[in-house]
């Protein structure tokens, strides 16, 4: 089976950064094997095109795929809290973009929900996560506390990525 | 900000929708954060049989350039008999693709008779380098042939990379699929090397005038740059490389990757 890997760094101490996502479904016009990427890379933005065989083993097509330079994807946007179970949550951010993504800074707009998070900056390579510890510490254990985390990163989607923070 | 980018970002906008609406969705993403590429659009857009007999039976191997003016698709045409030859289809928004024949054939009695393929465009100084893969007789290289337009090739064609016929390397008994990188005036070279195992693997050359190549010793198996890796999705190995300079000044690589 033929998929598309990604490697940084060369040429000396090549540094694999996994397989490309977004490639062959089976029953998909690439199902067999997704080769041959060729890459016109133009700013923050990047056209791949590869080949494609279908489970018939027949080449298939040439497709087109978009990416970008910097890709900051939160695992979930909103992250619940029950004090008296889990008053920890773990927040993961992920970088899906090519090149380097630069966190600058995470605030929360609540006391209540507070971060582990030592470091003002954090560079994250291609394919790299951060997980942060955010604790919730309520005031009252009766009441529904609201709050949101604001991450500024250099994104090419959005320099502010909002996380909706809900404890009780 | 330049033509291109204006494009693509249009074709983005719709990405930006997408993220707009997965926004209210609780789980973005799942396991481990990779280099994510989105289809655009989800179905091929060059398919065997767009120009006729010559690509009836396949078009592989794409070289994406951008000439100013348009965005060009060189790829490898396979025809009925199952020869190989470089074909283009030109476009202006990537969407809607016109056929422009066929830029380069087999040479009957040379060193390329027998196929084309696995084409890699440079351009320096306004003139089009292509590199290919050479076949015949079973034997693949690596040659050049130049032209002013990229439409029209030189009767000049010249091989500038050999297997090594080194029974201790890689690349003992072919070379192929280059994809050349050109910075200050240096022209670097990956490729794929064969040795008559199932394995995979890539080298590297260098060369100031992008004929006379200097082949290095890489530290993967047997003289290679990268070869096998260990988590599966290429454990036999990388073919089809692509490099590029990225926005940090590093050197990246696209390849195909081989799973048993």
């Amino acid at each position: 089976m033929f998929r598309i890997g990604y490697a940084i760094d060369g040429f000396f101490n090549w540094d694999r950064r996994g397989m490309v996502s977004g490639l062959g479904i089976p029953g998909d016009w690439n199902g067999l094997h997704s080769r041959s990427p060729s890459l016109l890379a133009e700013s923050d933005f990047l056209l791949l095109a590869f080949e494609g065989w279908s489970e018939d083993n027949r080449s298939s097509g040439i497709g087109f795929l978009i990416g970008l330079e910097r890709w900051l994807k939160p695992h979930s946007n909103l992250l619940v809290f029950d004090s008296s179970i889990n008053p920890v949550n773990l927040l993961e951010i992920g970088n899906y973009g090519a090149g380097d993504l630069v966190i600058e800074s995470l605030y929360s707009t609540n006391p209540a929900f507070s971060l582990d998070y030592p470091q003002n900056s954090h560079i994250l390579k291609p394919a790299e996560k951060l997980v942060i510890p955010i604790r919730f510490t309520p005031g009252d254990r009766n009441q529904l506390v609201l709050g949101t985390l604001h991450i500024r990163s250099d994104s090419v989607l959005g320099r502010t990525t909002v996380i909706y923070l809900a404890g009780y | 900000m330049t033509d291109l980018e204006n494009r693509m970002k249009k074709l983005l906008s719709f990405l930006l929708l997408f993220f707009l609406l997965s926004a209210s969705s609780s789980t973005l993403y799942g396991g481990r954060p990779r280099f994510e590429l989105v289809p655009y659009p989800p179905e091929p857009l060059i398919t065997p049989g767009f120009q006729g007999d010559i690509d009836s039976q396949g078009v592989l191997s794409p070289e994406l350039l951008w000439d100013g003016h348009f965005i060009r698709l060189y790829y490898t045409a396979v025809d009925s008999n199952n020869v190989e030859r470089i074909a283009l289809a030109v476009s202006t928004d990537l969407l809607i693709w016109e056929p422009a024949g066929v830029v380069l054939e087999p040479r009957e009695g040379t060193f390329d008779q027998d196929g084309v393929s696995s084409p890699e465009l440079v351009v320096i100084d306004g003139a089009y380098h292509l590199f290919y893969t050479a076949s015949s007789s079973g034997w693949n290289r690596i040659a050049h042939v130049s032209s002013p337009d990229g439409f029209q090739f030189s009767d000049k064609r010249t091989i500038v990379l050999e297997p090594s016929y080194d029974t201790d390397r890689f690349d003992s008994i072919g070379v192929s699929s280059p994809s050349i990188l050109y910075q200050d005036s240096v022209f670097y070279l990956m490729y794929r090397g064969h040795d008559g195992s199932p394995w995979r693997r890539l080298g590297l050359a260098t060369s100031h005038n992008g004929f006379d190549f200097d082949r290095k010793n890489g530290n993967a198996e047997q003289g290679a740059f990268f070869g096998r890796g260990r988590h599966g999705f290429d454990d036999g190995g990388a073919d089809d490389p692509e490099i590029w300079l990225g926005s940090d000044g590093t050197v990246r690589m696209l390849y195909t990757s081989l799973h048993f």
